[in-house]
């Protein structure tokens, strides 16, 4: 595996006028100097624009006003890896190079494992170039994991088989991802803040679907599509094992191009 | 250093019917492949679109002629990154390839050791960075140096001290790089040979508006001293900017830009 964990977090701006900031901030200082680092494999980040959010399926309530997703994928050693991570973070609030810490609300902040990368046929790449390859956006679904073992390995099993190779099918998907929610994988890394966070007991699941056409016209194409699988009977209630608590499709960041909160699209 | 090794490549299409097919598949098939290996740090690639090539002051009329430039950053080791990258091409050859290699010339390609790396004071990231800081374009200065001696030293010293400075100080300057060709670390090379050195700044702002400002300051360096003649020692090659690549906007070279 290229990346053996990942870091998935939402990010809600508090104060309106702060996009543009927050932007620059991330897309021009502190993610470089993030990819500098060994055990970073990537980083990205997509926004959930206002008609995204609109085109949002699922929203918990505590997702309501995520305006950011960000991610980051990282190799072994874990330990290393993420010692250096955190200390980039602390070394850039010392610095005076962190305004974020003013506006902004991580409502999720989690490590997952990846558990498997599916490639569409069409694109050729292998699913571990999947997150390098240019994209108009991401579909992202996140569900909290409860019911027996066994009921959870049928619908794992469902989604593996035939819900996502499905996915694969709508227009615009390059391919996908699921992660399972995990420690950090190392045995000393934890956040400092921990203890002041509310923290879900469940365990999570994120499936990332990776879009080269834009993220409404897959979500159109799906709906359409989820009605000949049901016919098919290749849909399956999965509410006995999972909770989705957000879907929803966010567009790709595209640099000083960050006017989605001040212009209609 | 986060990357002891960087490879460039200078390419030509010679069939002009063929760049949006290039580019689809560098841009959504190798350069993701690439990035993903583990010896790869970064990979990128510019075009030098028409109203860039209009603005190149080199003298090489092959490297005048290329469309693209590609550039690479290997980790350590970098032996292992280099034959990993050798392999993703090689395995990209037995897929299939898209463009048959007749339409593709490379005027220039090779391994080059990163010497040293420059930022602006308003960026305030650390060079190591600038790859991977998003950007509008690049601006590339390729030369060769005829000899080892003093004078070449010299020029050396007069592009670290005074001349990179005084480019990042033109306009959407956000840092720099320089390279020289990686066989001169080699114990066994050839001390007579020509060097290849490359001066690669990083622009967050329109490439050309960097030329024009350049242009501009020009003057002023010569009657503060800041220029050096260096033509005894260095022949520029290719000094011109290029246009960072947006995925899916392969149109350049159709519209003239």
């Amino acid at each position: 595996m290229f990346a053996s964990r990942i870091y998935f977090s939402f990010t809600e701006i508090t104060d309106p006028a702060k996009h543009r900031d927050h932007n620059e901030w991330h897309s021009l200082d502190h993610r470089p100097e993030n990819m500098v680092l060994q055990g970073v494999v990537l980083g990205d980040r997509w926004v959930r624009s206002p008609d995204c959010a609109a085109a949002s399926t699922i929203v918990s309530p505590e997702y309501a006003n995520v305006h950011y997703a960000i991610m980051y994928w990282f190799r072994e050693p874990l330990e290393q890896t993420l010692d250096e991570w955190f200390d980039l973070s602390e070394r850039s609030f010392q610095w005076g190079r962190s305004p974020q810490i003013g506006w902004t609300r991580r409502p999720l902040r989690s490590f997952f494992t990846p558990i498997r990368g599916y490639a569409a046929s069409r694109v050729g790449v292998t699913p571990e170039a999947l997150p390098f390859r240019p994209m108009r956006g991401v579909f992202v679904t996140l569900s909290r994991i409860h019911g027996t073992k066994a009921a959870a390995g049928e619908v794992f099993r469902w989604y593996d088989e035939v819900h996502m190779p499905d996915l694969l099918s709508c227009h615009g998907v390059a391919g996908a991802w699921t992660f399972a929610s995990a420690g950090s994988g190392s045995s000393t890394w934890r956040f400092a803040d921990a203890r002041t966070r509310v923290t879900d007991d469940l365990p999570l699941r994120l499936h990332l679907l990776f879009l080269d056409e834009d993220p409404l016209e897959f979500l159109a194409d799906c709906a359409e599509r989820k009605q000949h699988w049901r016919a098919s009977g290749r849909m399956l209630d999965t509410s006995q094992v999972e909770e989705q608590v957000f879907a929803g499709p966010l567009r790709t960041i595209v640099p000083w191009q960050w006017e989605w909160f001040t212009q209609p699209l | 250093m986060f990357a002891p090794m960087a490879y460039f490549s200078f390419v030509e299409m010679t069939d002009p019917a063929q760049h949006r097919t290039y580019s689809e598949s560098q841009d959504l098939g190798l350069q993701p492949e690439i990035r993903a290996m583990p010896g790869v740090a970064w990979s990128d690639r510019w075009v030098h679109a028409p109203d860039c090539a209009a603005l190149n002051n080199g003298t090489d009329g092959t490297l005048a002629r290329i469309h693209y430039a590609e550039a690479t950053w290997f980790r350590a080791p970098v032996e292992v990154a280099i034959r990993g990258f050798h392999d993703a091409h090689e395995r990209a050859s037995h897929i299939g390839a898209p463009l048959s290699a007749d339409c593709i010339e490379r005027p220039l390609h090779g391994l080059f050791m990163p010497l040293k790396g420059y930022t602006h004071r308003r960026v305030r990231i650390a060079a190591d960075a600038l790859p991977f800081r998003p950007a509008r374009g690049i601006y590339l200065l390729v030369s060769r140096f005829a000899r080892r001696d003093a004078e070449a030293e010299l020029a050396y010293h007069w592009y670290d001290a005074t001349h990179i400075p005084d480019l990042l100080e033109c306009r959407g300057a956000a840092g720099a790089w320089s390279f020289a060709t990686a066989d001169v670390f080699r114990p066994d090379r050839d001390i007579t040979a020509p060097v290849l050195r490359i001066i690669q700044v990083y622009l967050d702002d329109d490439p050309l508006a960097f030329v024009t400002d350049m242009a501009e300051r020009t003057p002023s360096w010569r009657r503060a001293g800041r220029l050096a003649d260096t033509s005894g020692v260095e022949e520029v090659l290719f000094a011109s900017p290029l246009y960072t690549i947006t995925a899916w906007q392969w149109d350049w070279l159709a519209k003239g830009h």
